[in-house]
């Protein structure tokens, strides 16, 4: 691997960052999302934090919550180094030249971690009131664990999907794949099932990191040791991954195109029309009535993923009230947000693939514009609280009146929030973070203060 | 196969689940020949390209460039190629002299004044390429697939959008290019293009060649006509 100043691609980035900040200038807007959540960190202190009030529950607190936030940043960076290798912006520039795999992974790598490097402070800044109630250590310690978690879920990430490209085209695992790809092509199946895999094998490291964490808080030694176990697996991670890159990289390409190729095979003009959703448009005021229905076949067509995103959120909102527990209904609800948040999302993006010249040929009124996708948005979230809904009515009845009240609260606070922070296109997702974690933050105020009303 | 051409393929198919976009598919190109790919909207062009330029893996039959086989050597094939596609993607916040940089940087050899003065960039090649038009970006891709003198030019489409000096500039180079050597295959729908430069045209319809003839020996009838009448004699079949 050569030194990262004679990589040309490493160079071209420098200089792209270059143009790119001498157009945008000098931003603080970073600040912005971090305050927010520090914000939520202290709204949400009663919930996030509630192990300081018990005794003797310090270290199983820090490993608890070191392991959870942990885990969000190696989710997150399984995604994010997913989008650098696999369907980044790169692949389409570079595929027509004969690129050095050994070369380009460092470049992929370099710059998917420097475009999330605030994750692990962003997400740990939850925790930031540990060090106001005089627990500094114990912040310092979730904070070097989600540094942990992005660490090995970037570097983690691409050796397993270079991987997965080998596990795609193998004849023998070919028999796994049909039976577990679902309706998507067998081909495709290694690649949706990987990020799973690298929060699998980087929540191991994680889960020890985490458990280090706890063991530090009681003067163990030992506790250091397994605090470095992500920076040991991301080392042990990153030494296949030149050699699974020049037999890997280039076919990575291809089978992107047969799976592109057989999802255009299977698709029918009459279901290329059909849209989630396009049905409730009839309960819409009428002056909004047709952007909304092209709101919902935006995001239907181009960001089906986040859109159907909303029904994963609900189920894993279920998994976690699925319980006779009386807090059961308040973590549902908290999951189910925080996923509703991270959905909701989706309005920023919808706004940041609007084409520029659309908007100036055929000018539609903004506010009817973002009332349309506010209702948009607020139809998708629906997805998050059917099967949290259903759960909790099933399991601790008259309490799922008070889980559907709040969820749709924030359902409709999150379409708003999305709505208006997509007026400033992609830099939208910015004041988007930040108010939905506060959004969220509140929600966790509320479940905690009415933790009693709802069970 | 023969050993000297620069683009080869034989018994080329392509399936996509029920979907077959090209069957017996059979052509060679020689070096310093012009040859010109043509055919109706989905008649397997850009199919047949894509597999000529490894992104995409046939389901049966050889494809080599310069005698590399594109499937088993992706990096090699690459290497023996320009390639413009019929949307290319580019930097945008590069400007095109920097992006041509990149580009010799990974081929290990071109000439980026030459690359751009060839398509009529210079003036503009310190812009960014986010301010460009979409035949300045189609300049920029002709550019990079030309800049390092490949053997063989493989264009999808690449003349669309050009301003007239231009296309008359890239023209002249590729013929030019032909001459010293190289082999280009250009996909295209403007049929004036193939017969005032082509020396050969490889005719798609539903996948399969339908013709292959010499520009030279079409006559007086005319490249439309036996386009539409090869058209028309495939539909029947």
């Amino acid at each position: 691997m050569e030194l990262p100043l004679a990589n040309p691609h490493l160079k071209a980035w420098r200089r792209a960052r270059a143009h790119r900040r001498a157009e945008s200038g000098f931003s603080l807007g970073w600040l912005f999302p971090l305050a927010a959540v520090a914000a939520a960190g202290w709204m949400a202190r009663t919930v996030l934090l509630g192990f300081l009030a018990v005794d003797d529950a310090l270290a199983a607190g820090v490993t608890g919550l070191a392991m959870r936030l942990g885990l969000v940043c190696c989710g997150a960076m399984a995604i994010f180094s997913y989008g650098a290798l696999v369907r980044g912006e790169d692949r389409p520039v570079l595929d027509p030249h004969p690129v050095d795999p050994g070369k380009l992974l460092p470049y992929l790598l370099l710059r998917a971690g420097a475009e999330r490097w605030a994750w692990p402070l962003g997400v740990s800044a939850l925790a930031w009131p540990l060090v106001f109630y005089g627990q500094p250590v114990a912040f310092a310690l979730i904070v070097a664990v989600c540094f942990g978690g992005w660490l090995v879920g970037l570097t983690l990430g691409f050796p397993t999907y270079l991987a997965a490209i080998w596990a795609a085209e193998s004849p023998s695992l070919a028999l796994v794949f049909e039976l577990i790809r679902g309706t998507n092509p067998r081909l495709q199946a290694a690649l949706i099932y990987a990020p799973g895999a690298v929060l699998a094998l980087g929540g191991v490291a994680v889960y020890a990191a985490a458990s280090g964490a706890g063991l530090v808080m009681v003067g163990q030694p030992l506790g250091v040791v397994l605090l470095v176990a992500p920076l040991i697996l991301s080392a042990l991670a990153w030494l296949p991954t030149p050699a699974l890159a020049r037999a890997y990289y280039f076919r990575t390409t291809t089978l992107l195109a047969e799976v592109d190729g057989m999802y255009a095979g299977m698709e029918d003009p009459e279901e290329a029309r059909r849209v989630y959703l396009d049905w409730a448009v009839k309960f819409t005021p009428a002056s909004v009535r047709s952007e909304t229905l092209k709101e919902l076949r935006h995001g239907w067509r181009g960001l089906r993923s986040w859109v159907t995103g909303a029904w994963g959120a609900g189920l894993v909102g279920a998994v976690a009230g699925w319980s006779a527990d009386p807090v059961a209904p308040a973590r549902a609800a908290l999951v189910a947000g925080a996923g509703m948040v991270l959905v909701g999302a989706v309005a920023v993006r919808l706004s940041s693939t609007d084409p520029m010249w659309l908007d100036r040929s055929l000018p539609v009124p903004s506010n009817r514009r973002l009332m349309a996708r506010g209702f948009a948005v607020f139809g998708w979230l629906q997805g998050a609280i059917v099967p949290v809904a259903a759960v909790v009515g099933v399991r601790q009845g008259g309490a799922v009146l008070g889980v559907i009240v709040m969820l749709e609260g924030m359902a409709l606070l999150i379409a708003i929030v999305g709505a208006a922070s997509s007026r400033m296109r992609a830099k939208g997702m910015l004041p988007y973070v930040a108010l939905g974690a506060l959004a969220w933050a509140g929600l966790a105020g509320v479940t905690g203060i009415s933790g009693g009303l709802l069970s | 196969m023969s050993a000297d051409a620069a683009i080869s393929v034989s018994g080329l198919k392509k399936v996509y689940g029920r979907v077959e976009a090209v069957s017996q598919v059979d052509f060679q190109v020689a070096p310093g020949e012009f040859a010109a790919l043509i055919g109706h909207n989905g008649a397997g062009k850009s199919t047949t390209l894509k597999i000529l330029t490894s992104q995409l893996l046939p389901t049966e039959g050889a494809v080599s460039v310069t005698g590399i086989d594109v499937v088993a050597d992706p990096a090699g094939a690459r290497a023996a190629f320009g390639y413009v596609p019929e949307e290319p993607a580019l930097y945008d916040y590069l400007t095109a002299r920097e992006f041509l940089e990149l580009v010799v940087e990974i081929r290990g050899t071109g000439d980026i004044d030459a690359a751009l003065a060839m398509t009529g960039l210079g003036d503009d090649a310190d812009r960014l390429i986010r301010e460009y038009s979409q035949g300045m970006r189609r300049k920029t891709a002709l550019a990079a697939a030309m800049v390092s003198r490949p053997p063989v030019l493989i264009l999808d489409e690449a003349l669309n959008g050009l301003d007239p000096p231009s296309a008359a500039r890239v023209k002249a180079w590729l013929r030019s290019a032909c001459d010293e050597g190289a082999a280009v295959l250009l996909s295209t729908h403007v049929l004036e293009t193939v017969e005032r430069l082509a020396d050969r045209v490889i005719m798609l319809a539903h996948g399969k060649v339908v013709a292959d003839e010499r520009v030279a020996d079409i006559g007086q009838s005319g490249l439309e006509n036996l386009f539409l009448e090869k058209i028309a004699s495939s539909l029947e079949g």
